[in-house]
């Protein structure tokens, strides 16, 4: 999925915030570092935050192998082991801030995501969310298929009543201050396992996973 | 955590990998967790700079997307030597019949151009033919649109153009490590500094690679070494026997002939007005026989071979008589110009003369690897599979192998991925493995079909051969997949 995505960041940051290099990325539940480690060979000045400990120490530990990466550790890539709330009340900020696949796992959805509209500039700064819709599909999909009888993901990963429809994200990211500027489908290819995006005819409403867009007010 | 100054100087005032690593080094901050590197470094190692790892090279280093990626070629050969023919006449018994798609690659490289274009030759004409019935079919590039089937070009020709392009254009964008002798068996990094690079030993230095290229051929090392796959086929026990050879003018020359007699087909290529390319597939000892022929006999022969009964042929190459080529086929033509129906009769230009040394066989196998990829290693061209001469689809291949690999870097680092990750590589083999194979069956396929006099088969395929030569539309279609235009699947 990672290409798919950061394909999506590079096209938004393109037109709506001058490009990606040199900007300031905060991406919120890096996990692993996949997406940060994209971020960062693509020039962008990223942290990557998790709320696991374990999390930042093996992002930290991937990109020291990286010959490329570790130049970039503790400058232009860093991982730090803090949540949004406590970097924006920390009055951190960033040129854009990627939420993906993360949502869906805090308790308070809008505040979180108030947190992150917090940190970017008005009238330019964006903040990207990648998750699940809230639908029968999607939950036979991403939870009985892929965790339990597949066992693709660990079971547990996902609580399919915390998935969030397009409707209510664009409920929230008014109520934050922020407008939708895109909102699009991502599709799983189960042959060829990869990913690609379009929203191909369907509705908002019958999507599975999606990312969208938003930008400060 | 302290800045520690001299170890961001060490480690990036070496080489500055990327231009963020440069301008990183503005700032004083870096921690002494950092070991520096031992060895040098490349995002993109390329070994082999045949024609498949050179325009691979090309096509990496003019990609604006890998702007910031290191590139490195290396060859055990002289890559600074340039092709040059002893005299204007001369042509290397080396050839290729490039397809349209191949063509229209090489000029995206800016290579197309820097071949001379007097040794670069189309021909819009095919000509294809059964020994043992009458069975025939004419293919005509217009059928297509397109201006020609194929372009005859000597591979060294090739080869210096990519050579040439690299070294005018390229040569701030790749590092290329010439008469470099690689230690073997190749090896990845196990020091834990890095995930298992592809580690390759100049003995003056060293060079760790994110993802290793293979382009170093049939005896492929980091196929052998690193991929470590089977590349599964057969020998064919057949040699292709090339030789150059002058033609009589006066014909034109912008048809290829193909003859396909039982023991292999025979081919004429067109490389000029006045020279074409032979490459006629023998059973060895034959092949030895016809090479070590005196001129004269080997002339007399050809030109028998493009008509005679294979019968009479079998008699010309075998060992139980010793026979004047030269003047049993006069005798014969005196007794076939009296039988023959010309206009049933498809003829290529008659031979006149044989360019000295340039008779040589290599032998004719199938291969195919059976995985393409490995950790951060990746097969192109002739170290990936090996086809059967008869379609002229060998390095077509490769080049269509170098065009997708290009392309699914330059997409790859276009959303900051890591190059030698497993899915990057999955995508190229994925896409370009079950072309290959369509291609080497179809050819393998051929070879059996017509390497048989069997009566039946021969009526079959005679048959078959004919039908499919009204069927325009097939036609068509089998042209355009030979010509790379679509997939053969």
């Amino acid at each position: 999925m990672n290409p798919v995505r950061v394909g999506y960041f590079r096209e938004f940051t393109d037109a709506f915030a001058g490009g990606i290099a040199g900007k300031r990325v905060l991406d919120i539940g890096s996990g692993g570092g996949l997406l940060s480690e994209s971020l960062a060979r693509l020039g962008a000045v990223v942290v990557g935050a998790d709320a696991a400990e374990e999390n930042t120490k093996m992002a930290t530990a991937h990109a020291e192998r990286d010959p490329v990466l570790r130049n970039k550790l503790h400058g232009s890539l860093q991982y730090r082991n803090v949540t949004a709330e406590s970097l924006r009340d920390a009055g951190e900020e960033f040129d854009a801030v990627c939420a993906l696949e993360i949502i869906e796992h805090v308790d308070h959805p809008e505040q979180f995501l108030q947190a992150c509209i917090d940190m970017v500039p008005s009238s330019s700064g964006l903040v990207f969310i990648s998750t699940m819709n809230r639908t029968a599909l999607a939950k036979f999909l991403t939870v009985t298929l892929a965790e339990d009888v597949l066992g693709l993901v660990s079971r547990g990963t996902h609580d399919a009543n915390k998935y969030i429809t397009p409707k209510e994200l664009r409920g929230m990211a008014y109520r934050c201050g922020a407008q939708v500027l895109d909102i699009d489908a991502l599709w799983l290819n189960p042959l060829t396992k990869t990913w690609s995006r379009g929203m191909s005819g369907v509705s908002e409403d019958h999507l599975v996973n999606y990312i969208a867009c938003l930008r400060k007010k | 955590m302290l800045p520690t100054l001299a170890a961001t100087v060490r480690g990036l005032a070496a080489r500055p990998w990327t231009a963020a690593a440069a301008a990183s080094a503005t700032r004083a901050v870096v921690t002494c967790s950092h070991r520096p590197f031992s060895t040098d470094y490349a995002d993109v190692a390329i070994l082999g700079s045949g024609v498949a790892g050179a325009a691979l090279a090309c096509a990496l280093a003019q990609a604006p997307e890998l702007a910031a990626h290191k590139l490195a070629l290396i060859d055990s050969a002289d890559l600074t030597r340039r092709y040059a023919p002893a005299t204007d006449d001369h042509w290397s018994n080396r050839v290729v019949s490039l397809t349209p798609r191949s063509v229209h690659f090489l000029q995206e490289l800016g290579v197309w151009d820097a071949i001379p274009s007097a040794r670069r030759h189309p021909y819009e004409h095919m000509k294809v033919w059964d020994a043992c019935s009458n069975g025939r079919a004419d293919f005509s590039a217009e059928t297509v649109s397109s201006p020609a089937i194929a372009y005859m070009v000597e591979v060294p020709y090739l080869q210096s153009a990519l050579l040439e392009v690299l070294h005018a254009q390229h040569a701030d964008r790749i590092t290329v490590h010439s008469n470099a002798t690689v230690a073997t068996p190749l090896a990845r990094d196990d020091s834990g500094d890095t995930d298992a690079y592809p580690l390759l030993d100049l003995g003056s230095e060293k060079i760790a690679a994110r993802v290793l290229v293979g382009s170093d051929g049939a005896q492929s090392r980091v196929r052998s070494d690193l991929v470590r796959t089977s590349f599964f086929g057969r020998d064919y026990g057949r040699v292709g026997l090339v030789a150059t050879v002058a033609i009589d003018p006066t014909q034109g020359n912008a048809t290829a002939w193909q003859r396909f007699l039982p023991t292999g087909p025979l081919a004429m290529l067109p490389l000029s007005e006045t020279h074409s390319s032979l490459v006629w597939t023998l059973p060895p000892a034959m092949a030895a026989k016809a090479a070590a022929l005196p001129e004269d006999q080997f002339v007399a022969l050809v030109n028998a071979a493009f008509f005679y009964p294979p019968a009479e042929l079998a008699v010309f190459l075998g060992n139980e008589l010793e026979l004047d080529i030269a003047e049993e086929v006069e005798w014969r033509d005196e007794v076939y110009e009296h039988g023959v129906d010309l206009d049933r009769v498809v003829l290529p230009p008659y031979v006149e003369a044989v360019q000295d040394g340039s008779r040589a066989a290599f032998p004719l196998r199938l291969r195919h690897a059976m995985e393409y990829t490995a950790h951060r290693a990746v097969l192109v061209g002739d170290a990936a599979h090996l086809i059967h001469p008869l379609a002229g689809q060998g390095l077509n291949l490769g080049l269509g192998d170098v065009e997708c690999l290009s392309r699914t870097f330059r997409a790859a680092a276009s959303t900051g991925q890591d190059l030698g990750h497993a899915h990057v590589l999955e995508a190229y083999s994925r896409e370009r493995y079950p072309v290959n194979a369509a291609m080497l069956t179809a050819c393998d396929a051929l070879h059996h079909l017509f390497g048989t006099d069997a009566a039946p088969v021969a009526w079959i395929r005679s048959f078959g051969l004919n039908r499919f030569n009204q069927l325009d539309l097939v036609k068509r279609t089998v042209m355009r997949a030979t010509m790379g235009e679509v997939s053969m699947l």
